[in-house]
């Protein structure tokens, strides 16, 4: 039996369904971030773990108990939310001892966990601040021991970065997940930003439109997407439109140019239009030749984002980018010049659906 | 500044409380009962101007469920979340009522109580310099209660963030 389950939870508001169908199981110990696009039911899914939802249908479960209706108070989950939430009034050491102080914990062991969660945070010389009186990230530390502090079962975050800058984000994501690790707390994090669901997570679980498009680890959300949605969600990829060759080889054309993917397309048949990604990172300009696709067009763009340099080619009609690794002696092509670019078959994704413009970020 | 005039309320007042079945008027705690009535009539668009800014300020929905989430039931949430972080709106709305209510005339002549307003009309009426006393003491009051607005809100944590979100 899973630490917490999820089972056929669905919510709806009025009309409108925000989350339907929802079956996860969440093991002990586990990071586990519902991602995507503002509006698909990841939030609400988490303030139905957290209590401030009841679902509509469905059945929620820490540790073989039944939560479903418990008021949220009575719930063992801590929260920490993308605007903070500190309570004002209270210095830094307060906020971290208000759940203890509400279970009614002795004035000493209060104070020498506040102690403890405050080592964690290394927030030491803070204890006796005002939250206005520390900076974004140092307030979002404070609400994750504030949070810590009660020893819940789970812990649940709600966008905890989104609030700040980019630097302090990547310093205190990592810090996110030392602290998790070192607790063994099971955690659900939601988030819209893949790199944060990548680089955080034990498994991912896909969300759009309410529903879950899949659930994996990052490795194989990111290498083997198994819904048109995830490819383009999650990464930044070309969507090609072709047209099947031979659908029992796996050979299309890209405007007119021949290219072979790595499976035959089963359910396809010759002639008919589809649409296929193209992760820019796996496209070369000099890779293997042997075996690998190749494609010929005109550079039109060139930008360079630092680590790496990001190359736009014009097909016939056609329109795809690839990157490339930056370094010193790197010879770039020039604007205009007609390129060859290589990339492996399994480099090739067929979404089934077709997409109207390539996605990402 | 008030839709309904004090003079139209308090005539108003004295109508239906003078008679049974609420014969109000007929005993001194009944009329001062009137009183402040009226003057919580008076002062409440003050008091919900103050109360409401303070909410404003504040995240009230966030704040509630990570108390929740810590545990704490509603009157927890309330005593030691909430009205804390009102005590600056609280306060001034407070000194607000104080300020409008000591120079208020209307209702204590009619009601025919012994407030601030009437003792210096009849002052006015009957003495030579001491009205003049009294106004600058009447001034002194308002001011000291603006003051004491200022210091009481100084010692209180500033409202919102400093970085981020909302």
């Amino acid at each position: 039996m899973a630490f917490l389950d999820l089972n056929d939870v669905r919510k709806s508001f009025m009309q409108a369904t925000a989350v339907e169908m929802f079956n996860l199981k969440v093991e002990r110990g586990e990071f586990v971030s519902f991602l995507g696009p503002s509006g698909c039911g990841k939030t609400t899914t988490l303030r139905m773990i957290a209590g401030f939802e009841t679902p509509t249908s469905g059945q929620i479960m820490i540790d073989n108990t039944d939560i479903t209706f418990k008021p949220p108070n009575q719930r063992p989950v801590g929260m920490v939310f993308q605007s903070y939430a500190l309570f004002p009034n209270m210095k830094v050491a307060d906020n971290i001892g208000f759940g203890l102080k509400i279970a009614k914990k002795s004035k000493d062991e209060i104070a020498s966990r506040v102690e403890e969660m405050l080592a964690l945070i290394h927030m030491r010389e803070f204890a006796h601040r005002y939250p206005y009186q520390l900076s974004g990230g140092q307030q979002q530390r404070v609400a994750l021991a504030r949070a810590l502090a009660v020893q819940p079962q789970v812990l649940l975050l709600d966008e905890p970065l989104s609030a700040l800058d980019a630097k302090i984000r990547v310093q205190l994501r990592q810090e996110i997940r030392a602290i998790q690790r070192k607790l063994g707390i099971t955690t659900i994090y939601v988030t819209h930003d893949q790199e944060e669901a990548l680089s955080l997570s034990d498994r991912i679980v896909v969300m759009s439109a309410g529903r879950i498009e899949q659930i994996g680890t990052p490795f194989e959300i990111y290498n083997f997407p198994q819904t048109p949605f995830v490819a383009s969600f999650v990464g930044t990829l070309n969507a090609l439109e072709a047209e099947v060759r031979d659908a029992s080889t796996g050979r299309i054309a890209v405007d007119g140019q021949e290219i072979m993917m790595a499976q035959p397309l089963s359910g396809a048949v010759t002639g008919q239009k589809i649409t296929v990604a193209l992760r820019p990172e796996s496209i070369s300009l000099n890779g293997d030749a042997s075996g690998a696709n190749h494609l010929q067009g005109q550079v039109e763009a060139i930008t360079f984002l630092g680590s790496i340099v990001r190359i736009q080619v014009r097909l016939e009609r056609h329109l795809f980018f690839f990157d490339s690794f930056n370094n010193p002696h790197l010879s770039l092509p020039q604007i205009g010049q007609m390129v060859t670019v290589r990339f492996p078959h399994e480099a090739c994704l067929w979404l089934s659906a077709p997409q109207s413009e390539p996605a990402g970020d | 500044m008030c839709v309904v005039p004090a003079i139209v309320l308090v005539f108003g007042m004295l109508r239906i409380y003078s008679r049974p079945p609420l014969a109000l008027t007929e005993s001194d705690t009944g009329t001062d009962f009137l009183l402040i009535a009226g003057y919580v009539t008076l002062s409440l668009p003050y008091m919900y101007r103050a109360v409401d800014t303070g909410l404003r300020a504040m995240d009230v929905r966030t704040l509630t469920e990570a108390a929740q989430s810590l545990g704490a039931g509603w009157p927890t949430i309330l005593l030691r979340v909430i009205i804390p972080n009102l005590r600056v709106a609280l306060l001034s709305g407070a000194f607000l009522t104080f300020t409008t209510v000591i120079g208020e005339f209307t209702f204590a002549t009619f009601l025919a109580r012994p407030a601030f307003g009437p003792y210096m009309g009849l002052l006015g009426q009957t003495r030579a310099y001491e009205p003049a006393a009294l106004a600058i003491i009447s001034l002194i009051l308002t001011w000291a209660s603006v003051g004491l607005i200022q210091v009481v809100g100084r010692g209180a944590p500033r409202q919102g963030q400093l970085a981020g979100a909302r």
